[in-house]
């Protein structure tokens, strides 16, 4: 990579694309390919991963389930943190004699809102350590045991060849670890017939004004959007 | 099971509700003579073979076996449809894995992991990617589940916390039968835990090592197993330095390794790994 300092830029620049540019996710079953049998049947399956510990997931039909969900249903337990903070600058606007005369009630207000407060960080850290440990302990169940409850992923290791392949000399052998995080959305089959290009290495697909690339997730071959090849 | 989730957001609900099934179940408690049963010897003896054979496990230093596998796929018609996949597995503690695997519509796949890059391999689209992960085995294998989910059926058997692991969530083991149908003499042990229930068939003699593993998960909508059998054990096992490396054939394109985002509060895991 020292050797080719400008790559750097190429790569997050190609990389940056590719997670700008998202598309929907189409089901994987119905793929065939990969998520079904070639009769049409679906191999997800919660038993699928023959993990020893088990987290039902969703029943299907369901939204693309991910373990944020559990933590989305916190603020009802949260809610009286905004509101403590509305009620006490709705109680600031008051007149002085008000505040005065309420000086005393205020300050037993805010105490309780304190200890309120405090008791729901103590119940949503409490909360946090539990889910941690669940997905600490439980790192073997299959809670995204469909291949597409998970459309919406992120590049964790090595993007390489066709984003730098604007270098001409450059070493497809040679690769970089993506330090940054980017997230892309997944697509288990192509939505067209697509024409193949391949630039250095590279295959890029192409559906009308889509280009697509191959990745890897979980046990199989998807495709992420890209931008076109270098040479276009 | 109630998720610990759904149990604690309706905590105040669950304990009226048990309050009021307490209530109506004690008198007919009181009536019932029939005490709960002890562990026999028998299955107290089966529990020492099962956490024996994960013991044994978990101290092996290196270790193949080859895994045919089954599990049911519940269908939206209700239907069960068993898929299957055969894995080579090859590793070697402190720090490689080698995976092979052909499902049952043909589809091949290889996973090595070398002690610093995971590498999934398809031989049908000739390409592969590559993740950087060094860390030990159990970590990797943390990992690859967890965090990539790749799926490696039974993974938590090869990792060394498997004893510890066993030991905790297992509520009963239950000694079934001596079995003859392998080849070598087994012994049949069904354990129950929380989540799942387990039956094994532990080779006897000096390796307990597991012939058969069914797995029912006794939660999911109809009740979907898993199933494998486990044979050509070789422990210790004795690798080429080559088996753990991965050397992309002529031609293969190296793709973009994707994982799922990880929940927005778990920011580290406990094996170190950095998000």
């Amino acid at each position: 990579m020292s050797r080719h300092p400008g790559l750097r830029g190429v790569l997050i620049a190609v990389a940056c694309a590719v997670g700008l540019v998202t598309a929907g996710w189409s089901d994987a079953d119905a793929a065939g390919r990969r998520g079904g049998g070639g009769g049409g049947m679906s191999r997800g399956s919660p038993a699928r991963s023959g993990g020893m510990s088990s987290r039902p997931a969703p029943q299907r039909p369901a939204q693309p389930s991910t373990r944020q969900a559990a933590p989305a249903q916190r603020p009802a337990t949260q809610t009286s943190r905004p509101t403590t903070g509305s009620d006490r600058s709705a109680q600031q606007q008051g007149s002085s004699a008000d505040r005065q005369g309420n000086r005393q009630e205020n300050q037993g207000e805010r105490q309780d809102n304190r200890d309120e407060a405090r008791e729901d960080r103590q119940d949503y850290a409490e909360e946090a350590r539990e889910d941690r440990q669940d997905y600490y302990d439980d790192w073997d169940d299959h809670y995204y045991y469909h291949d597409d409850d998970w459309a919406e992923a992120m590049v964790v290791g090595v993007t390489v060849g066709a984003v730098v392949a604007a270098a001409d000399d450059y070493d497809d052998d040679t690769t970089t670890t993506v330090t940054n995080v980017t997230n892309v959305t997944a697509l288990a089959s192509l939505p067209c017939e697509a024409s193949i290009t391949v630039a250095n290495g590279i295959n890029y697909y192409q559906c009308g004004s889509n280009w697509y690339m191959r990745a890897y997730q979980g046990d199989a071959v998807v495709y992420v959007p890209s931008g076109p090849p270098p040479s276009k | 099971m109630i998720h610990k989730r759904t149990r604690r957001l309706a905590r105040p609900a669950a304990v009226l509700a048990v309050l009021t099934v307490a209530v109506a179940v004690v008198p007919a408690r009181a009536a019932d003579p029939t005490p709960a049963p002890e562990a026999s010897a028998q299955d107290r003896a089966a529990r020492v073979l099962l956490l024996g054979m994960a013991e044994f496990m978990a101290r092996a230093p290196a270790m193949s076996v080859t895994m045919r596998s089954g599990y049911d796929a519940i269908q939206a018609d209700g239907r069960r449809i068993e898929f299957g996949e055969r894995r080579r597995i090859h590793m070697q503690r402190p720090d490689k894995l080698r995976v092979d695997v052909e499902r049952s519509d043909g589809e091949r796949g290889t996973v090595v992991f070398d002690g610093r890059w995971i590498t999934a391999f398809k031989p049908a689209e000739n390409v592969y990617a590559r993740v950087e992960k060094p860390g030990t085995l159990d970590q990797v294998l943390v990992y690859m589940v967890r965090d990539l989910r790749a799926t490696l059926p039974l993974a938590r058997m090869f990792t060394t916390g498997f004893p510890v692991d066993l030991d905790k969530r297992v509520t009963s083991v239950a000694f079934v039968e001596e079995c003859s149908l392998f080849d070598v003499p087994t012994d049949h042990v069904a354990v129950s835990s929380a989540e799942v229930d387990l039956q094994l068939w532990i080779a006897k003699g000096p390796q307990p090592l597991p012939r058969r593993v069914v797995i029912t998960y006794k939660n999911d909508a109809g009740e979907p197993q898993f199933r494998a059998d486990l044979y050509d054990w070789s422990v210790p096992a004795k690798f080429d330095a080559a088996a753990f490396v991965f050397v992309p054939p002529a031609g293969a394109e190296q793709i973009m390794y994707l994982a799922p985002r990880p929940p927005v509060d778990v920011p580290t895991g406990p094996t170190g790994e950095q998000r």
